[in-house]
Formats: C-alpha cells, sequence, structure tokens
C-alpha cells in the first residue's frame, strides 16, 4: 500500500503524533505534514542520522524481507543479529513511533509490519550508503543495440494503445463475464510487454484467470485505476478518472505506474525490491555497466538473496514497461534508463513542454514526443495508426472517419481536434475537402451512434489534477492495523518497576547470586548487561544459563568494538555489572 | 532520456527519417540524407526518407563510410539518434566490400575473409556455384554463375564488390550531334553528364553497371543514348512499352551520329536484331504457354552487345532478372525514376545491374528548370440534373461512371479551354464515348487505341507543331508520349484510382517550357459522388510525390 493509503487508514491525531518522534526534528521545523515528510529526502536522511544503531538494525532488517506486503515478527527478529530482543524491540517502536514502520494483527493473532511501499526506494540510500557508480563513457568505444535491447513503449503509452483498442473492439463482455476472444486477442497484439517478462516478475497468474498475464495485468491495472466498470454485461468507461489520468504529466504517469507494479509484482521479492532501488540511484540518461551493478549488489550485506536472476527479472522487466534499454559494449551489457519513473517529487520538475502535431495534405498526423496522453488518445479513436515510434504517425482515411462517426464523433469535433492539437495551423484545404466528403457521405448512412467513444475534452480542466493511483492491498487482507497499540517499551520489560534501580545505574560487583539475578532478569527482558572484563566495558546479551550444582555459567553474545562472538561465561570472569533497559536506562 | 534539439531530421529507429522542410537547415540536410536514404515520400512540409540494407551499401558503393553517415544524421538530429539504428547502419555498411568478385588470370575468384567464406559456403546454394577453394582467403567460381552467386549473396546480406571486368561487345562508331536532326542545339546538361561519368567511371571495371535515377521528364533517355555513345559498342536497350521504343528510336536518330539501318526495333510487329535494338520488356518474356521457354530471349545473345540498357528498371520482370545474372561480364545500365518496386526486388536490381550510380532529387531539377512546375488543381462540378435521378438510383459500379462522364464536366472544360487559350492543351479521358462526345462538341481532334498508330502519329506531330493546338487522347496517351510542348491537362475522368495514371498523366506536361515554364494539371470531378473518393486516392500519390493541389468548386 502506498503513502496516501496509509495515510486514509490513520487519524489526524496520530500523524501529528507521529511528528513529534524525535526522528522528525527537523520535517517537523519546516512544517511538514507525516505524509510529506516520509517521502521527503531531506527529512529521510535526518530521521536515518538520529536513529540509534538498534533502530537502524531494526529497518536494514526490514528491508531484508521487504516484499510490499507485512513481514512477520519471527522473520524479523530472526535478523537482529548481534542486537538483544530488547534492543530490537525498542528499535521497532522507535519506528512504529515515527509512522515509518506499521504493526499489524492477523486473524489469528500474527503480528505483523509494513511499510509504506512507495516508501522503500526514498529510504534505500541512506540505509544502504554506497558510493555511487560512475556512468560509463560512450564516447571511448563503439557500442551496439540490438532491437531485442531497446525500451518498449512506456507503460503509460502501452496502456493508452490497450485502452484504445478497447474502445474501438466495444465494451461488450461475454456470458461469462469477460471479453470477447476476438477483443482479448486484439489487446495481447496492442500490450507490448510480455508474459514471459510479467511471470519472471513476479506476476500471479491464476489458473482461473480468463486471459493470458500481460492482458490480465494491464485490465487489472485499468480496473485499478479505476477507468472502467462493470454494468451488467458490459463495461463503462469512467470519464472524469479518464480525464484526470490524461491530465497528469507524462512523467508523474510513468512514476504512479512504476510504484504500482512494484507493489503488485515484487511481491515477497525482497531481492527485486533492492535491485530496484540500486537502479534507481543511477542518473537517467546515462549508460552503466551492468557488472558493476552486479557487483553492488552483495555490499549491500543482505541474507539469503538471489541476485542474479533478481537482477536479469528487474532488468527484462523494466525494459518491457518501456523505461529502461540495453546495449553492449563488447563483451558487456550496459544499461540506462530511458526515463526515470521512480521519482516522486512531481512538483519539483520544469513542466514538460508541449510539442503540436503535424497534419499533412495526405493526412498524415505526425505525432512528435511531446504531445498529449489527450490528443494521442482522440487521434486512436479518429485515425489509423501506422507508427509508434519517437515519432508517431496516424492517419485520417475515409474508414477512420466513419468508425469514428459511427461511434458519436462528428467532423466538427474531428476538425477541432486537429486545429487544437496542431496549435492552429490550418489544416491543408485538399484534406479538409476529404474530411468534409467522408462527413457528408458517413452522416449519410449513421443514424443513431452506437457505443460512443468516451468524450473528453482537450483542454485539462483545473480540478482534474493530483491523480493517486491506489495499490490492490490484497497483501494486507486480514490485517488490523494496530495504531492504538501502546508503543512503549515498559510494556515489554515485566516487572520493570520491581527491579532495583542500582542495577540499571551502576556497574557494580555483585555478589555471584545476585549476578545470576540480574542475569536471569536480562534474560526475561531479552536485554543486554554491560561488563568490566579485564578493565574495560563490554556488551554482552545473555543466552542461556547453565547450572551445575552451585556453579552456573553463562552463554551469550560478546560485543567488542569492532566483533561479535558467543561465549560461555562463570561469574569470576568479570569485575562489574549493570542492566540495559533499553530506553530506560540508557544504551550499551 | 529524450533530448531535444534543434535539428530538421527526427530519426526513427526503423530507419525511417523525416525531414522538417520548414527548418532553415533543411536543405543542407537534405543534400546529405539522399547520399545514404531513399525518399518515400513527401506530401507537405515534412518529407520522409528510408535507409534500408541497399541505400546503406550505394552510399557505401560511393565510398561512404558508416561514421560519416552516423556523424551526419547524429548533426541534423532532433531527438538524437536511436542506439538501435547505429548498430544497423553500421553492421550493415561494414559488409559492403568484405566479398569481392575478380579476375585472377582466367579465372573468377570470390575473395573475403577465410571465415566469412567458410560462413557463406554454409549454404548449399552459394556452395553450387564454388569451384576449389583457394588460399588466403579465395574461392574459384564458377563464371556461368557469376549472377546467380551476387544474387544469393545479397538475400544473405553480404553484398559482392563486383571487380571481374566486362567483354568491350561488337565496336560501333557513334557520337552526338551538337545539333539535332531536328536542327537544334543539342549538349548534355551537366547533371546528365556527370550521370554518364559516375557510370563510366572512365571505362575501369569500378564502373560499367549500376543505375541512374531521375525525376520524369529530367532526360534518362539522353542519359542513356549518351552512355551509348561514351563506350561505342553495340547497344541492347530495353523499354517498357511499343511507344517508348518509337520514342529511343527517334531520339537515336535524331541525336547521333547513329544511320536508321544502324537501329532495330525488336516488338510484337517488327524483328529487326540491329546494332542498335531497342526490344520491349514485353516481347522478351511472351511465351505461347507457361510450359514453352521465353524464345525472344535469346536476343540477348544474338549479337555481342557492349552494353544493355534497362529502362524504367522498377518495371524490369523476374525472367529478364534470371537472363540478366547469365549475362554479367556485358555492361549494364539502369535507368528509373523510383528504385522503389512494387515487387520488392530492389535487391536484384542491386546485385545484378549493380549499385546506384547517381541519383537527382525532382525539386533540384525543377528548380534548375529542367522540368516545368505544375500547378494541380482538382475542380468539382455539381452532378447534372439531368442525370441526377439516375445516379442516385444506380449500383455501386455504375455510378462511378455516371459521376465520370457527367455532362456539367463539358463547361468547364470549355472555361478552362478559354483561361488556356493558345497554350497546347491535352484533354485525357478514361471512358471512350465521353471522350468522343467532348470532342465532337468542342471540334477538336480524338486519340484511342481505335485509331490506327500513323494516323496517331500524325496527330502527335501536328500537335506538336501548333496546328492541332488542343488534342483529345485516351489512356494510350498515358506512356512514354513524348509531347513536350503540352502545357495543360485536363483529365475529365480517370480509372479506379490508379496511383501511377495520375503520375503518368501528369508526366506528360512536365517538359520545360518555354518562358515561365508552368505547366496546368486539372481533374474534374462530380461533386458529392464517388468519383471524389477515388480521385482522392489518385492524388495521393501525387501528393506524396510533392505535387501541391488546390481545389476549385463550381457551382
Amino acid at each position: 500500500m502506498f503513502v496516501q493509503q496509509w495515510s486514509e487508514k490513520l487519524t489526524s491525531p496520530v500523524k501529528q503524533q507521529y511528528m513529534m518522534s524525535p526522528l522528525w526534528t527537523g520535517a517537523s521545523e519546516r512544517g511538514l505534514h507525516w505524509e510529506e515528510a516520509v517521502i521527503d529526502r531531506l527529512s529521510i536522511e535526518e530521521a536515518v542520522d538520529r536513529m540509534d544503531e538498534a533502530t537502524t538494525a531494526v529497518l536494514r532488517a526490514f528491508y531484508n524481507c521487504f516484499g510490499a506486503g507485512p513481514v512477520s515478527e519471527e522473520r524479523l527478529f530472526s535478523l537482529r543479529e548481534r542486537f538483544s530482543g530488547a534492543e530490537f524491540r525498542y528499535g521497532m517502536i522507535q519506528l512504529q513511533n515515527a509512522g515509518i514502520i506499521f504493526a499489524l494483527r492477523q486473524g489469528w493473532g500474527e503480528r505483523l509490519y509494513a511499510m509504506p511501499s512507495d516508501c522503500f526506494m526514498q529510504w534505500h540510500p541512506y540505509l544502504f550508503p554506497l558510493a555511487p557508480l560512475p556512468a560509463a563513457n560512450r564516447s571511448s568505444e563503439i557500442w551496439e543495440q540490438r532491437q531485442e535491447e531497446i525500451a518498449l513503449k512506456p507503460l503509460g503509452r502501452q496502456l493508452l494503445a490497450v485502452w484504445a483498442e478497447l474502445a474501438r473492439s466495444g465494451l461488450g463482455l461475454t456470458s461469462k463475464g469477460i471479453l470477447p476472444k476476438k477483443t482479448t486477442a486484439r489487446l495481447t497484439l496492442a500490450v507490448s510487454i510480455t508474459d514471459e517478462d510479467l511471470l519472471q516478475a513476479g506476476w500471479q497468474q491464476e489458473d482461473t484467470d480468463p486471459y493470458n498475464p500481460a492482458v490480465n495485468f494491464v485490465l487489472k491495472l485499468t480496473g485499478q485505476l479505476g477507468l472502467l466498470e462493470a454494468e451488467g454485461k458490459q463495461l463503462k468507461w469512467q470519464e472524469d478518472t479518464l480525464a484526470a489520468w490524461f491530465s497528469e504529466e507524462e512523467l508523474k504517469r510513468e512514476a504512479l505506474l512504476f510504484h504500482w507494479c512494484l507493489d503488485e509484482l515484487l511481491k515477497k521479492k525482497p531481492a527485486m525490491w533492492h535491485v530496484m532501488a540500486l537502479l534507481t540511484r543511477l542518473e537517467p540518461g546515462a549508460w552503466y555497466s551492468e557488472a558493476a551493478i552486479a557487483a553492488q549488489l552483495p555490499l549491500l550485506d543482505m541474507k539469503g538473496m538471489e541476485w542474479e536472476e533478481s537482477r536479469s527479472a528487474c532488468l527484462n522487466l523494466l525494459r518491457g514497461l518501456g523505461w529502461m534499454e540495453f546495449a553492449r559494449a563488447g563483451d558487456q551489457r550496459m544499461l540506462r534508463w530511458t526515463m526515470m519513473p521512480s521519482s516522486l517529487d512531481y512538483g519539483q520538475r520544469p513542466q514538460a513542454r508541449y510539442e503540436p502535431i503535424m497534419i499533412e495534405p495526405n493526412g498524415d498526423l505526425l505525432v512528435p514526443p511531446g504531445c498529449s496522453y489527450r490528443v494521442r488518445w482522440e487521434l486512436e479513436l479518429v485515425a489509423d495508426r501506422k507508427s509508434d515510434e519517437l515519432l508517431s504517425v496516424w492517419q485520417l482515411t475515409r474508414s477512420s472517419i466513419e468508425r469514428a462517426m459511427t461511434h458519436g464523433r462528428s467532423l466538427a469535433s474531428v476538425i477541432n481536434l486537429l486545429q487544437s492539437a496542431s496549435g492552429g495551423v490550418p489544416i491543408p484545404p485538399l484534406l479538409e475537402t476529404s474530411l468534409a466528403d467522408w462527413g457528408k457521405q458517413t452522416a449519410a448512412v449513421v443514424k443513431q451512434p452506437s457505443d460512443a467513444y468516451p468524450e473528453l475534452p482537450l483542454e485539462p480542466r483545473p480540478e482534474e489534477s493530483g491523480f493517486a493511483l491506489r495499490s490492490s492491498g490484497r497483501a494486507f487482507a486480514g490485517c488490523e492495523l494496530m495504531n492504538h497499540e501502546d508503543f512503549r517499551i515498559e510494556r515489554f520489560l515485566p516487572e520493570l518497576e520491581r527491579v532495583p534501580i542500582n542495577w540499571m545505574q551502576q556497574l557494580r560487583s555483585y555478589h555471584h547470586s545476585t549476578r545470576l539475578e540480574i542475569l536471569e532478569r536480562a534474560l526475561s527482558w531479552q536485554a543486554p548487561v554491560q561488563l568490566r572484563m579485564n578493565e574495560s566495558v563490554v556488551a554482552f546479551v545473555p543466552a542461556r544459563l547453565e547450572r551445575s550444582g552451585s556453579n552456573w555459567t553463562v552463554t551469550g553474545l560478546l560485543r567488542e568494538a569492532e566483533t561479535h562472538r558467543e561465549v560461555c561465561l562463570s561469574p569470576e570472569m568479570w569485575e562489574g555489572m549493570k542492566l540495559v533497559a533499553p530506553g530506560v536506562s540508557g544504551f550499551v | 532520456m529524450l533530448e531535444r534539439q534543434d535539428g530538421p531530421l527526427i530519426i526513427q529507429s526503423d530507419m525511417t527519417v523525416l525531414l522538417d522542410c520548414e527548418h532553415p537547415l533543411s536543405e543542407e540536410a537534405r543534400r546529405m540524407l539522399i547520399l545514404f536514404a531513399e525518399l518515400v515520400k513527401r506530401p507537405g512540409n515534412w518529407h520522409t526518407y528510408k535507409m534500408s540494407s541497399l541505400s546503406l551499401w550505394n552510399a557505401a558503393s560511393a565510398g561512404m563510410d558508416a561514421a560519416t553517415v552516423i556523424e551526419s544524421l547524429r548533426k541534423y538530429a532532433r531527438y538524437g539518434l536511436p542506439g538501435v539504428l547505429e548498430t544497423n547502419i553500421r553492421t550493415l555498411m561494414e559488409r559492403y566490400g568484405k566479398l569481392r568478385l575478380e579476375l585472377s588470370g582466367n579465372c573468377l575468384v570470390l575473395y573475403g575473409d577465410d571465415s566469412l567464406l567458410d560462413e557463406i559456403a554454409g549454404h548449399p546454394i552459394i556452395l553450387e556455384c564454388l569451384m576449389e577453394r583457394g588460399t588466403g582467403g579465395s574461392w574459384e567460381v564458377n563464371p556461368e554463375y557469376r549472377g546467380q552467386l551476387k544474387q544469393e549473396l545479397i538475400r544473405l546480406g553480404f553484398p559482392v564488390i563486383d571487380l571481374a571486368g566486362y567483354h568491350t561487345g561488337e565496336a560501333l562508331s557513334v557520337s552526338l550531334r551538337p545539333l539535332t536532326l531536328s536542327g537544334r542545339f543539342f549538349e548534355l546538361r551537366d547533371y546528365q553528364r556527370q550521370a554518364v561519368d559516375l557510370f563510366y567511371k572512365e571505362g575501369t571495371i569500378q564502373g560499367g553497371s549500376g543505375v541512374i535515377v531521375l525525376p520524369c521528364g529530367a532526360g534518362k533517355t539522353i542519359v542513356g543514348i549518351a552512355a551509348l555513345a561514351r563506350l561505342n559498342s553495340a547497344t541492347l536497350i530495353l523499354t517498357s512499352n511499343a511507344t517508348s521504343v518509337q520514342q529511343w528510336k527517334e531520339e537515336l536518330l535524331d541525336k547521333t551520329t547513329l544511320q536508321p539501318a544502324e537501329v532495330g526495333e525488336y516488338t510484337g510487329s517488327s524483328k529487326e536484331v540491329r546494332p542498335v535494338t531497342i526490344a520491349t520488356y514485353q516481347i522478351l518474356t511472351h511465351r505461347k504457354s507457361k510450359k514453352d521457354p521465353f524464345r525472344h530471349m535469346k536476343l540477348f545473345s544474338e549479337r555481342d552487345w557492349g552494353l544493355i540498357i534497362y529502362d524504367e528498371v522498377h518495371l524490369l520482370p523476374a525472367p529478364v532478372f534470371r537472363m540478366t545474372a547469365d549475362i554479367q561480364a556485358t555492361r549494364r545500365l539502369g535507368l528509373t525514376a523510383t528504385l522503389v518496386r512494387e515487387d520488392g526486388c530492389e535487391e536484384d536490381v542491386f546485385s545484378l545491374i549493380g549499385p546506384k550510380q547517381f541519383e537527382l532529387q525532382w525539386k533540384t531539377v525543377e528548380a534548375e528548370g529542367h522540368i516545368a512546375s505544375v500547378k494541380c488543381t482538382e475542380i468539382r462540378v455539381p452532378m447534372d440534373q439531368g442525370i441526377s435521378e439516375l445516379y442516385h438510383s444506380a449500383e455501386k459500379r455504375s455510378r462511378l461512371r455516371l459521376a465520370a462522364e457527367n455532362p456539367g464536366k463539358v463547361p468547364v472544360v470549355r472555361q478552362l479551354l478559354e483561361r488556356h487559350e493558345g497554350t497546347p492543351t491535352l484533354i485525357i479521358g478514361q471512358y471512350l464515348d465521353q471522350l468522343h462526345s467532348i470532342a465532337d462538341s468542342l471540334e477538336v481532334p480524338v486519340i484511342t487505341g481505335e485509331l490506327p498508330q500513323n494516323e496517331r502519329h500524325r496527330l502527335y506531330e501536328q500537335f506538336k507543331s501548333g496546328d492541332v493546338p488542343v488534342l483529345a487522347v485516351s489512356k494510350v496517351a498515358n506512356f512514354a508520349v513524348d509531347l513536350p510542348d503540352a502545357a495543360v491537362a485536363i483529365q475529365i475522368s480517370g480509372s479506379y484510382g490508379s496511383r501511377q495514371e495520375e503520375a503518368q498523366r501528369i508526366g506528360r506536361i512536365l517538359r520545360p517550357k518555354k518562358g515561365r515554364n508552368e505547366a496546368w494539371f486539372y481533374t474534374i470531378v462530380t461533386d458529392d459522388t464517388s468519383e471524389t473518393e477515388y480521385a482522392a486516392r489518385r492524388q495521393m500519390f501525387l501528393l506524396e510525390q510533392g505535387y501541391q493541389y488546390e481545389l476549385e468548386k463550381h457551382q
């Protein structure tokens, strides 16, 4: 789920409370709200800087198992490594109190943790700082690029082609409530990404799904966007939503789709999330060697990752979705972003320049890359697409005009479209005459338009800004958000008030029996102790006590300055000790 | 990442290049582009060019390399150069020159890297053409398969540079006349001389075969004649139809020192084989039944030809290609206005006739005044009241005919004749009844297929001399009829949207004119009928060739 969706589940006082966390001091001073702070790079950097070691460790452990959906507490704790349970718990509470991760409860009581999935990429560079990769020098050698290496159409353009095909084919459903096979076949041709790329990336195809994975994927995405709704035996366009979608800047649309795809496809695929995160650190447009990226992945120090397979799946997916392309320099594969869809700072980018279409006297309409999607959509409905390259070409023909008029367009609306899209350049007279002829001939035949195409205004309306794409949230089905829970560490330190205060305040030499008592308390809290051994103070996380008559030993993790190791200690081996209650009596 | 710069070219990854003709650098970019890309269409301000393996190999044959092509494109690109395109250009152009055919003593030898020779020999059809493998990247070739080998290798994507040379053929003394038999001064235009030089290449093995691309009316025949005069050898000229045979003959006799006895016609009606013989593709490919051999193909070996000229090479039929594959030691000149073939056999033209040696753009020829500037107008007239009811109740096919023969067109033709009084005018029609009727009412002579050749010839001559200022003609005049002074063409009816037909008809008035060098092409169409649709389809081709159309409506 995305920040926006989490925000809707949280009350204002809760969000205000989050901003009181010391982690958000800077963001709070800048007047940011929680929804802004959690994706604001500066605020994230400050928050990570302010985190204690245990809190950072919790977040890194959380990243180790991140897969869009929630992560079980058990799994998280299994990754705590050198930290004691109490320290880890304390870190978790810090993150919960700042609204960075959320606690959830499943029906049978299992405790889970989650993070807004659009936060993942934003936080990654601060949690896993790595030296930036240098871009490759393109001019130094001859590169090769094959057809199978160039980026396909960006996903937004693929969707547009699919929707146009749907509009042209009709929205009627069969008695089974699905699209007819003929329509599905056309949609398959309209979508560029392959079934294989989607399945490799993690698309979950159900046996009962009536369409192939690629069509299934775009139809589910279309539904998620709220563009089509079923009404009886047919689908119906939600015209306002469609208009709002087309009003967005191309890069914002692609960014929404990027985050949606990650959320929907990479479920339980932590390695792929990390690969994606590393890739999004690259400069858009610059070329990088894939080998250099492969070499960076192990530096993230994650457990149990299939880096090679994940890297390949991510790259194929990104190419299929039109955001990345490859080339070869000798035996090395190179890659680059053709556009950077991961960025969430939409407002800070300069407005893209609109480029008008060019109308040729033979009816060819040349459409440059900067042409709006509203115009492209309308062209799909009134003209025939001849090519969809960098410069796309549509052609007005008698049959395209006939088709448009049969579906409710008028000749006047076509002429209005051409004039508006070309920036007011007059339509070549011969084409105008042909349009008039075709229009006249068709109007004589078409009496009642059937299956009218959705008609959107060519100019965006001001109220259409701010489209928010929602995740399906399926991974969170049956989970309850525990945002009213008491997130204080004291809850996890039973009988805290009955523990002698000196145990936690002074590092003293105790009698062996007291040493045992302190260790028993530490074990029940899963807390560490400080030990003075050989004139230096070290941290020790006890794991178990072993008694033999009146003698006893304790086994646990001894943490020294740079290392930690498992040791077995007998009480005479340390001179002094102190019980540490994380967050109450300070830290180790 | 899409970075926009202010260039006139939009370069697509499918090898298409669009040129913005309103851009200040467009002319500069166009001059560069035509060196390695073919013009596909130019309907308005955006002209579409396409690069292909052949266009790039043509460029390579003219001495360009991939880096130059890539740099030139990059210089003028509006959105940069797709990487895949760069790779394609490099891959294709680097193949040119990897294989060479040369003579070593009396043996024909294919030279290339051993690894490449291994690769091509893996194809049985190639292996069939090869004999003994030599050392150091050489392989002896069966001379009988010289053409077939080149044809097959180009299909595999490997063009062969053929440096095996030619035999000289039967000598023939011929030169160009500075003063034609008809008494006009004659000399080659600069571009015609340049085209011949590039074909001839000082008589070396680097020249002697290839294609010259000139727009209609730019004097392709003259280039052919000049090549013949340069080589001084017996020549076989193959062209598209009998009228064209006549015109070649007339031009040869008018502009060279050849005597009538030295020029033969080889057509359906005449079978003369002389030092210069002009034949049609049709007669060469004529046979009684599909099982019979092409017996007229023997013409290729009936004399020791030193040169074969393929006029309208884009129309060259498949059996002639097969024959041409067997005569690769004879010099070959292809003449055409376009390298694009409807049957997609461009590769055969490249491998069997030769690479493009010279091309001149239509706009350049027009700008230099070598062809007339043509103003095209479609005139819409309403349906005559008398047949309107009949039209609406008729079948679809009958409707078109009724619309085409609309009597309402006659007054418009009359007005046009008045508008252009004194200017030689052709009235062109599809339907003989209509032509006869209009000719009767306007009192002008008619040429149709029914008229004997000598009668036609007489009327053409009278038209040329100005005695007959207006001539009504059927489709017999579509092809290669030279009426240099015709400056107005009025098309009263056309066929079912044939794109070629409109171009051929307009070709009749392209010859340069005295004075303002202008010509007018009118097409009269009945408004609100299906004729407008067919007319639009015909005009599409001309629009894409760069002609501008205007519209006039008559009420």
